[in-house]
């Protein structure tokens, strides 16, 4: 729990930071305790039963564990985050901007997206999720200017409200009827009454629970904030969500299928996840053809990234944790350069459709390649990890056969997904420059995208390389 | 030595397009003529070589086999040549008739700015020519086949700034890959009868294989004449042939008379071992080419142009070839082949006489008189014009009169057509004599002050055709004239099922008898040429002039050319845009297209549940929730 | 340590490329040219070395993806070795044909032709599925970007129509790929052997299902009737380097796949479905043929030629027979050769001229001689005069139709009568007449052009004359081939 320990207080210093010194360092500052954080996950990862074994009541006495699986889900988390925090820096020069509580924020709402995925305890989930939550509605609000970032703040908080509220009851209908809260127990008999019924009672709440977690990952018919949300929030923290919250909440519903596994056969939830898979595969793709502004194109791409996560736990088998594990930090990357580059070629030009996108091949040569290699990945062209993260989803899918139709279905999606991501990038290099002057690119936004990219491609190469980690 | 020969016969030829082709422009015209003529000569002499070769060797056909062309598992097509009678008598034809008008062509060319060029496609001629003969096996024949028709349709657009010209040598082109495509169909039926397609492993098996009429045989001896149809210019594909014109008169005297256009014949004579086994084809062969031969005959009649005149009249001669081959006279239909090369050659180049000297005027009705003033040429032509209409002793006579008398033995009604067609032809051509060389002057004065005998390269071949036209018969003389049927018994070896019944004592009565109806029937032809335009000196309507509607339908020949068009060009062209324009981008894009609408369709559908609302979306979500729990709890709903 | 011919015949064309499209327009053409030429060199010396049997050669392997048991595996064999013959010896040729001047970035139009170079490359040694699968896309996006920068009107709409359609196909493919790899076993289960083995354990029905999930992206790429409307647009706005690519090279991976990883992969699948492709590809032919007739833009006529002789090639390996697929392979090499001189001969004319209507052109055979010779030259062979390039492909295959069906082949015959009618036509429309307008003549050819256009020439009349080492070459794998798809 070093993590959730380092972020929580290097988000305090960072605060204090800013009462300090202004905006200045802010970034540097908070990249550095990310860093530092991802350090201690990896230490973590190496030696998990020793620090468990001793410092017991920091992992809340077994309400929270950090394996390699979760271990790992936090360092997609945290890298994500270290991608997107440099790309706040057009706040160091904007009067009202808050950049140190933006970014202490995010360091924390990294805190709560670590809890989530090592909590061993239901509680741990809610906190985890209240944490991550009410620091990215407060994000999602931060232009205050912008009516449309308020509308947006409003409306994901009163829908996430409400998101809690189903979650919630689901907790409470489990807990009635395992007498619980521990995931280890999820699967035994009534702690209360020494029996396994009212099965019906935990199997209510289980599908509660689930339906709580596809409203945070966005998977139809959950998705209806996403849109608005994405497209009302500044977008850094439009970003920010759309990996980090999306990571999170992929490994929260992993862990907490896992913990039912024994006691349900997994036809039961395979329904429901089916549909909601088809759906999001569907609204996501098909709404993302007809967008013709690229941030909201953006929104929807994340909603039907949801759909291939969601094959990945339908498959459910033993790779499921390595699928799932491999698409979110392919989609982390390349959704996070993608955002990138939208921020910076989003100020030199103030709308952000296609336009300030238009001839970019030309003017920018650099970015626009990392944004096609971004593009190229989140559409899954082979030599990029977007490709072999759908290979290792596919190739787990396809032997089941009660998965084949949905494969087809995400299949005939992906096409429709190379048309709108690779308009964009038609956009850039074949069509004349509409957007006026330079782009300006700091070196930690140079750092964040050129390392992005590398992994990309590092990953659609030889993704052998991630075990160098371990 | 053979092979040598042999080898070096095609080789000169190409080289000598190689040089005169890579040279064009650069070397000077005398140059490329010594090249063109020296190339045409050398293979004329490895031909006689190769004559004199195997009259030694014994007369034993043998083949010639130089590497391997196109071989894999199941079929080997090895690049071979075969060296036999039948070979022997075309290349000495061709490389000899091709030499004469090599050297006609030096004078008849001069001033021309392609000269080089018209060389180096005369010679590219010979070795695709050359090929087509000397071809071992079908498919090396039919490298010659198509060489030939290249050659055809480089020299028919010859002048190609000029369109008309350029279209009759794509009509030309194409109608001959019709053909070309029914004898690759017969080719394929071949390997896949024979494993092969050499001449040596088919026909020795064919009887093994074959009952008479096989309907397999068949099909393959018809697809086979399909091609000969096309390069021989046989209803329904002889209109290019008249077309065809369009070149140089050297060129029609070479290709589009003497040589090329005797290929089909050339290529049923050598299937004789097919053929005789499909009395059924041999049927369609003799009708096609009885068909032909009158068609040809009465469009000649009204035509005015001196090179559609004598385009018509070969057609109509390449019909007596195919009547002849109809009955299986094959040795007949190859001493026409020969004779007719002589004439008809004579023929055009005594054509291209009378244009040279009309400073290029082509119509007969602007002629007249001209033997005064091209004395040489009148005679040739002369000559030529008696040969063709079957008057004895010239050769003509001889070849058609054989004949005849095959097609009377065997068919009574085709041998009436022919006997038609010769009446015919005895008036169109003595139409065109007395029209061209009689009767006064009818050109302008301009013209008239040029008027002038060729000079001798052009006139030395003219008067050696002359003498070969004059003494051509003595080939094959029948029996009953005291001769000897030599060409019959030089074929033998490869024919030997050819002219049987022909002998015989009590025959040669009846032969004497259908002699002298045919050669009453042609001075018939002859007479009424005479009283029509020597005697009442009528002349041939001019343009414009209100003729009968039996004159305006031969004279435009039939509008066989406008029915093609109506039933063929037109509806390929109409066909072609409906769908190049019409299915290509109104249903087949328009489909794909639609795949991309509907998604982009249901996506604009979708965007309507995205309302901005936020308590819409709580009632969706609701609504999400209810089918989510319906779905897991349906067995206890219902 | 011992270099693998194949693995260089990848990396070299990719490297360079990097290159190439990152230096000045004057080094990256010689550096584009060096490595072409050298990349050819070593292939001339693999083919050296190639011993006419159906193994794999110059065999390449090592672990790639060892999660998922995906190996990275290379190799050469009898039916590899035509397609990769074209890339190798195409590329110097297509880039000989470039004038710098004509372009505006010229240095990434030349890195961006090595690259595709490399992935087409990668798709014809592949040993194992997903290496052809990142080939079969690799050699894609550059074709993408070739035709979006440089191409000419419309070239946003129809280069992503273009991409999208073959896009789909791919991804067909993929699903199909994954589904059989998804039931192999081992380290290396994606390998080429090992994944045919477990597809032809299949029933019918799921070999059904596969058939057509490979078969659209083979079919796609060709393109096949009636998924070819991308073909004539993508063909007529790409620049004529791109459309060289496409036509000359590209077209063959359809073709190639086909051979390699569907005939002998599903069987059943290709025995039940064989004669719905029979009749799309002759329908696809005489359909092609047709349309050319009456195209008025003279690029347009090559592009349904072209189709239209794909669907020639289509019908002939379905028709299993040895002279059928011998044949394809052939045509493969002939129709590379002379789709890629016609398009330069078209392309020389618009550059010239600044246009490529029939009817606005005409006697341009009076500016060069030497033009219309190397125009004659690739029409014939285009038409399939015989001792040209085409004849020996087209005549195997419409014998090898002939022996599945006679009609069939009686059908796709009409391409011998149709290609002399638009191809004529064409000729006669550039190069002959009366010339129309008497200031704009045709540009004269530079040595690089006119070294590529005798190169092209000599190897039209090399395949008609003397065809035999290539027939040599293939045979084997092909008859291993045919036994392979034609068991059970």
């Amino acid at each position: 729990m070093i993590a959730i320990g380092l972020l929580s207080l290097l988000g305090i210093l960072v605060l204090f930071m800013g009462m300090i010194t202004g905006r200045k360092g802010i970034i540097g500052a908070t990249s550095f305790s990310i860093l530092l954080a991802l350090a201690g996950v990896f230490y973590e990862i190496r030696n998990p039963e020793a620090l468990e074994a001793a410092y017991a009541s920091a992992y809340m006495n077994g309400m929270m564990e950090m394996g390699t699986a979760s271990g790992l889900f936090a360092a997609v988390i945290l890298t994500c985050g270290l991608i997107i925090v440099p790309f706040a820096k057009a706040y160091e020069r904007q009067e009202h901007a808050q950049l140190a509580e933006y970014c202490a924020l995010m360091l924390w709402a990294m805190a709560g997206a670590v809890m989530m995925v090592t909590y061993r305890n239901l509680i741990m989930l809610f906190v985890g999720l209240e944490i991550l939550s009410i620091s990215v509605y407060i994000l999602t609000g931060s232009d205050k200017r912008n009516v449309r970032s308020n509308e947006a703040a409003l409306k994901y908080f009163l829908m996430g409200s409400f998101a809690t509220g189903i979650l919630l009851f689901g907790f409470a209908l489990i807990y009635g009827s395992a007498g619980s809260f521990y995931l280890d127990q999820m699967a035994g008999p009534d702690l209360f009454s020494g029996q396994d019924i009212p099965v019906d009672l935990r199997m209510a709440g289980m599908v509660l629970v689930i339906i709580g977690l596809l409203f945070k990952v966005s998977a139809a018919p959950f998705h209806f904030w996403t849109p608005d949300v994405y497209e009302g929030a500044p977008t850094v923290f439009t970003a920010f969500m759309s990996t980090v919250v999306k990571t999170a909440g992929f490994a929260a519903l992993l862990i907490f299928l896992e913990a039912f596994s024994t006691l349900f056969d997994h036809i039961f939830w395979f329904q429901i996840l089916a549909v909601s898979t088809v759906l999001t595969l569907l609204i996501g793709n098909l709404l993302a053809l007809v967008q013709s502004s690229f941030k909201r194109m953006l929104a929807y791409s994340g909603i039907s990234h949801a759909g291939y996560m969601l094959i990945a736990l339908l498959a459910f088998s033993a790779d499921t944790v390595n699928n799932l594990l491999f698409y979110s930090l392919s989609y982390g990357l390349a959704t996070a350069t993608a955002f990138g580059v939208l921020i910076l070629v989003g100020n030199r030009h103030q709308t952000e459709g296609l336009d300030p996108l238009r001839g970019l091949g030309k003017d920018e040569p650099l970015l626009a390649f990392i944004l096609t290699v971004a593009l190229a990945s989140l559409g899954g062209i082979p030599l990029t990890a977007g490709f072999v993260g759908k290979l290792f989803i596919f190739s787990d899918a396809l032997s089941n056969p009660a998965i084949l139709a949905i494969s087809v279905v995400a299949i005939i999606m992906s096409t429709v997904s190379v048309y709108y991501y690779f308009k964009v990038v038609a956009a850039m290099y074949m069509s004349d420059k509409v957007a006026p002057g330079r782009v300006q690119v700091s070196l930690g936004q140079q750092v964040a995208l050129w390392g992005a990219t590398a992994g990309t491609f590092a990953l659609g190469l030889a993704p052998g390389i991630l075990r160098l980690f371990l | 030595m053979n092979q040598l020969y042999a080898t070096w016969l095609v080789l000169v030829p190409l080289l000598g397009f190689i040089l005169n082709g890579i040279g064009f422009r650069r070397i000077s015209d005398s140059l490329a003529a010594v090249i063109g003529l020296s190339a045409c000569i050398a293979a004329f002499g490895f031909s006689a070589a190769l004559y004199l070769d195997f009259m030694q060797g014994g007369q034993a056909a043998m083949v010639i086999r130089l590497f391997d062309w196109i071989s894999f598992q199941g079929l080997s097509v090895p690049f071979e040549f075969q060296i036999d009678q039948l070979t022997l008598i075309m290349l000495l034809m061709v490389t000899g008739i091709g030499s004469l008008i090599h050297i006609y062509s030096a004078a008849y060319m001069h001033h021309d700015a392609g000269y080089g060029k018209f060389f180096a496609y005369l010679n590219l001629f010979i070795f695709s020519m050359l090929l087509l003969v000397l071809g071992g096996n079908y498919l090396i024949m039919f490298i010659g086949w198509e060489g030939v028709g290249l050659c055809s349709y480089l020299l028919i657009g010859f002048w190609n700034t000029n369109t008309a010209y350029n279209d009759a040598a794509r009509k030309a082109f194409i109608m001959n890959r019709i053909g070309d495509l029914g004898l690759l169909i017969g080719m394929f039926l071949l390997v896949q009868e024979f494993g092969s397609l050499s001449y040596a492993e088919i026909f020795p098996q064919v009887a093994q294989r074959f009952t008479e009429n096989d309907p397999t045989l068949l099909a393959i001896t018809l697809c086979l004449f399909i091609g000969a149809m096309g390069k021989s210019a046989q209803i329904p594909l002889f209109t290019w042939l008249p077309d065809a014109m369009a070149g140089p008169t050297p060129v029609s005297a070479l290709i589009h008379a003497a040589t090329m256009v005797t290929a089909g014949i050339y290529m049923v004579i050598r299937s004789s071992a097919l053929y005789n086994l499909a009395p059924v084809s041999l049927e369609v062969i003799a009708f096609v080419g009885a068909a032909t031969a009158l068609l040809g005959a009465v469009i000649g009649l009204a035509q005015n142009d001196i090179k559609k005149v004598l385009a018509y009249s070969t057609v109509s001669q390449l019909g007596y070839m195919f009547m002849a081959l109809g009955v299986g006279a094959y040795s007949s239909s190859l001493f026409h082949v020969v004779t007719h090369a002589f004439f008809k050659a004579l023929l055009f180049l005594g054509a291209g006489s009378v244009i040279h000297a009309m400073s290029n005027e082509q119509d007969i009705r602007h002629m007249g008189g001209l033997r005064k003033a091209l004395p040489v040429t009148f005679f040739t032509f002369l000559i030529g014009t008696i040969a063709i209409s079957g008057i004895p002793p010239f050769s003509g006579f001889f070849s058609k009169d054989e004949i005849l008398f095959q097609l009377f033995l065997h068919n009574k009604v085709i041998w009436a057509m022919a006997l038609a067609g010769s009446l015919l032809t005895a008036f169109y051509m003595f139409r065109l004599l007395f029209l061209t060389f009689f009767g006064s002057f009818r050109g302008t004065a301009d013209q008239q002050s040029h008027l002038h005998e060729s000079p001798f390269a052009m006139t030395l071949p003219l008067v050696i055709l002359a003498l070969l036209a004059t003494l051509g018969g003595l080939l094959n003389m029948p029996e009953v004239l005291g001769g000897n049927t030599w060409l019959a018994h030089w074929l033998a070896p490869i024919l030997p099922v050819a002219d049987h019944g022909a002998h015989g004592a009590d025959l040669h009565t009846l032969e004497n008898i259908l002699m002298a109806v045919s050669v009453a029937v042609a001075l018939l032809g002859i007479g009424t040429a005479y009283t029509m335009y020597l005697g009442k000196k009528t002349l041939p309507a001019a343009e414009g002039q209100p003729t009968s509607a039996l004159h305006r339908l031969v004279y435009n020949k039939l509008y066989i050319d406008q029915i093609y068009d109506i039933v063929f060009v037109k509806p390929i062209g109409f066909i072609s845009r409906l769908l190049g324009f019409v299915v290509e981008y109104l249903v087949i894009d328009l489909a794909v297209a639609g795949v991309g609408a509907l998604a982009r369709a249901t996506g604009k559908g979708l965007r309507f549940a995205q309302s901005g609302s936020t308590g819409s979306y709580l009632l969706m979500m609701v609504a999400g929730i209810v089918v989510f729990l319906a779905l897991v709890f349906k067995s206890n709903l219902f | 340590m011992e270099i693998s011919y194949s693995l260089l015949l990848i990396l070299l064309p990719l490297l360079s490329g990097v290159v190439t499209a990152t230096s000045p327009a004057n080094v990256a053409k010689s550096v584009a040219r060096l490595s072409s030429l050298i990349t050819f060199g070593i292939f001339v010396l693999m083919l050296q070395g190639f011993v006419a049997d159906a193994s794999w050669q110059y065999t390449y392997e090592t672990p790639w993806i060892q999660d998922l048991g995906i190996s990275f595996k290379l190799g050469l064999d009898g039916i590899s070795l035509i397609p990769l013959l074209l890339t190798t010896l195409l590329v110097p040729i297509i880039l000989n044909t470039i004038r710098l001047s004509d372009y505006g970035r010229p240095s990434v139009l030349l890195g961006l032709i090595l690259m595709m170079q490399a992935g087409l490359a990668t798709v014809f040694l592949a040993r194992s599925a997903f290496l052809f699968y990142l080939g079969w896309e690799a050699a894609l996006i550059p074709i993408f970007f070739i035709s979006g920068m440089f191409g000419g009107e419309l070239r946003q709409q129809v280069t992503l129509k273009f991409f999208i359609y073959t896009v789909a196909g791919s991804l067909l493919m993929l699903l199909a790929l994954i589904y059989i790899f998804a039931h192999t076993t081992g380290p290396a289960r994606d390998d080429f052997e090992v994944m045919a083995g477990v597809a032809r354990s299949f029933d019918g029905t799921v070999q059904c299902w596969l058939f057509w999930g490979l078969f659209a992206a083979f079919a796609i790429k060709m393109p096949l009737f009636p998924f070819h409307t991308w073909q004539p647009d993508a063909y007529a706005v790409s620049p004529a380097p791109g459309t060289m690519m496409l036509s000359g090279i590209m077209l063959k991976m359809g073709v190639y796949g086909v051979l390699r990883w569907l005939l002998p992969l599903v069987p059943l699948g290709v025995a039940e479905n064989k004669e719905l492709v029979l009749l799309l590809s002759v329908i696809g032919i005489v359909y092609g043929s047709i349309i050319a007739v009456k195209q008025s833009d003279i690029k347009r006529i090559v592009a349904y030629s072209s189709f239209a002789h794909v669907g020639l090639m289509s019908a002939a390996m379905f028709s299993l027979t040895l002279s059928g697929l011998t044949g394809t392979l052939i045509q493969m090499l002939s129709h590379g050769v002379t789709v890629v001189g016609l398009f330069f001969v078209v392309e020389h004319v618009e550059r010239s001229l600044g246009r490529r209507e029939v009817g606005s052109l005409g006697g341009l055979t009076k500016d060069s001689a030497a033009f219309s010779i190397y125009f004659m030259v690739m029409l014939l062979g285009s038409v399939a005069l015989p001792l040209t390039s085409g004849f020996v492909g087209e005549f195997m295959m419409l014998y090898g139709l002939s022996e599945y069906n006679l009609y069939l082949a009686l059908f796709a015959g009409a391409t011998v009568i149709f290609s002399a009618v638009y191809m004529l036509r064409m000729f006669q429309t550039v190069l002959l007449g009366q010339k129309l307008d008497t200031d704009a003549s045709l540009r004269p050819l530079n040595l690089g052009e006119n070294i590529a256009l005798v190169s092209l020439c000599v190897l039209v009349f090399w395949i008609g004359i003397y065809p035999s080492p290539f027939l040599q070459l293939v045979e084997p794998a092909v008859e291993k081939l045919l036994a392979q798809a034609v068991a059970q």
